[in-house]
């Protein structure tokens, strides 16, 4: 990946990419360099944060920019060359609830059949997790075909509800708590992002996908209820 | 063994338990949280004999009211406010016993926003994801409510304080009309005539909170919207409507307007005691 270095003060870089990542194996990539990043700075890093146009570096110690850019492309190097990256590929439950479509109805002026060809088209699609942001556990998830993009609301919901599926332009997102939201609302999923009795607390991995699995009323309840409750999901490998 | 801890009776304007926060959970969309004012909060701990960090109390605008079941030394320090120990009045800035039974009434903020209260050995607060600042929903709740119990190692001795006037805590209180800002994140990608708007324009300080402080003045609006990225503590927001908004210790992980200017830490230590409608201008340094 070819990048430049921001500097924003003598503890905090931008690792700028030059073009943003977007295929699951660039995804997985970036995981890898930022974890080996990771090993070998460890004596004087804090924490690494990840978007689509490359990552942030916070550092608990001043370093030289040259001993930085050095770190850099040795991690890169050694990450290029590797062929094999593993993710998970989940299974999440999807409730097309009634209570949760109402913006579906709007946007579609109460066309039902528009409704129910858009969620058949939605629930066929894989998504990617991206990158984690707004809210404690939120996911950004790309892989929605253009003709799926919804807008964003011109006025966000107060009040957006903990597992609501929403649509945002180009990106997918689950709700991990009760929140105010600027989203269109497509479904219910009974899979809780952020848990902190549960381990692990975040389900998922930038790189990993998911897949979606419609589920009735009960079953959905019967899930959203169980306590620590983890999704299937299948170890999987991808070949470069 | 009896616990030692002092009970909420008031929780005051709105009060926080504040370590150095969360680092190592912002790739899971976590904020850092911590102290508004670090400086400050890091003298509090001092003043107490206190390594840097440990959990103590933020205090917006208002204090609360402490009722303590064991002797603990406490001291606060920050924005100045009024300190009644049993309604004898405290001086800031100095450790002082609260015996059982004892009651601590924290008064207003008189000028400035933040102040802190230290406890020797520091809260004994639940740590979620390796801290006991309160975010909800990372913490179960995200500020002091009336009736909660503060845990505390009760302590009659007192070891060695270190009472030398700290500098960094005169800083974040002192008077000026300017702030000093960096080039952000985007600042390449933000139209020159913008930028020497920015360098010029008088801003006001709008709403604000943990989260982040508004500054409102009439800068062109842009023209594009910029993906969403990386927002650390700091960093300075061009929205889409003209304005600008600092993301401060509680502030979302990503954003999604362009970083357009930064402050380091000592910036953001002096902007956390300030109110709204205070005018600012940005001083460009480098």
């Amino acid at each position: 990946m070819r990048y430049t270095l921001h500097f924003s003060n003598a503890k905090q870089y931008f690792v700028h990419l030059e073009t943003p990542v977007d295929r699951q194996e660039q995804m997985l990539q970036l995981q890898a360099w930022v974890l080996a990043l990771k090993d070998s700075l460890s004596k004087v890093l804090n924490e690494t944060i990840t978007e689509p146009r490359g990552f942030l570096i916070l550092l608990n110690k001043e370093v030289t920019d040259d001993d930085l850019k050095t770190a850099l492309e040795k991690t890169w190097a050694a990450t290029a060359q590797r062929s094999v990256f593993s993710y998970k590929k989940w299974e999440f439950p999807f409730y097309k609830s009634a209570e949760t479509s109402h913006d579906l109805e709007d946007y579609f002026k109460g066309d039902t059949q528009a409704i129910a060809a858009y969620w058949e088209a939605f629930l066929s699609h894989i998504l990617k997790v991206q990158f984690y942001g707004f809210q404690p556990g939120f996911v950004y998830l790309q892989g929605l075909p253009s003709s799926l993009h919804l807008p964003r609301k011109e006025k966000p919901a107060l009040e957006v509800p903990v597992g609501a599926v929403a649509v945002g332009e180009r990106y997918v997102g689950i709700y991990p708590q009760n929140s105010p939201g600027g989203w269109q609302i497509i479904g219910l999923s009974p899979v809780s992002l952020f848990d902190r009795n549960r381990k692990p607390i975040f389900l998922l991995e930038p790189g990993d996908t998911i897949q979606w699995k419609e589920v009735d009323a009960h079953t959905y309840k019967k899930l959203k209820t169980k306590p620590r409750y983890i999704p299937n999901y299948q170890d999987e490998k991808i070949v470069l | 063994m009896k616990k030692s801890y002092c009970k909420v009776i008031e929780s005051g304007f709105y009060t926080s338990i504040q370590d150095c926060g969360r680092p190592g959970w912002r790739s899971k969309g976590v904020p850092l949280s911590g102290p508004m004012d670090r400086a400050s909060f890091n003298f509090a701990n001092r003043i107490v004999g206190n390594v840097p960090a440990l959990a103590s109390l933020e205090i917006t605008l208002s204090g609360p009211t402490l009722l303590f079941n064991d002797p603990v030394w406490v001291a606060a320090s920050g924005a100045p406010l009024s300190l009644f120990h049993n309604d004898k009045e405290q001086p800031m800035g100095l450790p002082f016993l609260c015996d059982l039974g004892d009651l601590l009434r924290i008064g207003k903020i008189e000028k400035g926003a933040r102040a802190y209260l230290s406890f020797l050995g520091g809260l004994q607060c639940r740590k979620y994801l390796g801290s006991a600042s309160q975010f909800a929903p990372i913490t179960p709740s995200g500020r002091l409510e009336k009736g909660d119990q503060l845990p505390f190692v009760s302590s009659l001795s007192f070891p060695d304080p270190l009472l030398a006037k700290n500098q960094e805590e005169a800083d974040s209180l002192e008077e000026r009309k300017f702030l000093r800002v960096r080039p952000g994140i985007d600042w390449d990608q933000c139209p020159l005539k913008l930028q020497s708007e920015l360098k010029k324009t008088q801003f006001v300080i709008g709403s604000n909170n943990r989260m982040g402080y508004r500054l409102e003045g009439s800068v062109s609006a842009l023209d594009f919207q910029p993906l969403s990225g990386v927002i650390p503590p700091g960093t300075i927001q061009l929205t889409t409507a003209g304005g600008l908004t600092v993301a401060m210790a509680d502030g979302q992980v990503t954003g999604g307007y362009l970083r357009v200017l930064s402050l380091d830490q000592q910036e953001m230590n002096f902007l956390a005691q300030q109110t709204t409608g205070t005018p600012f201008k940005l001083h460009f340094v480098e």
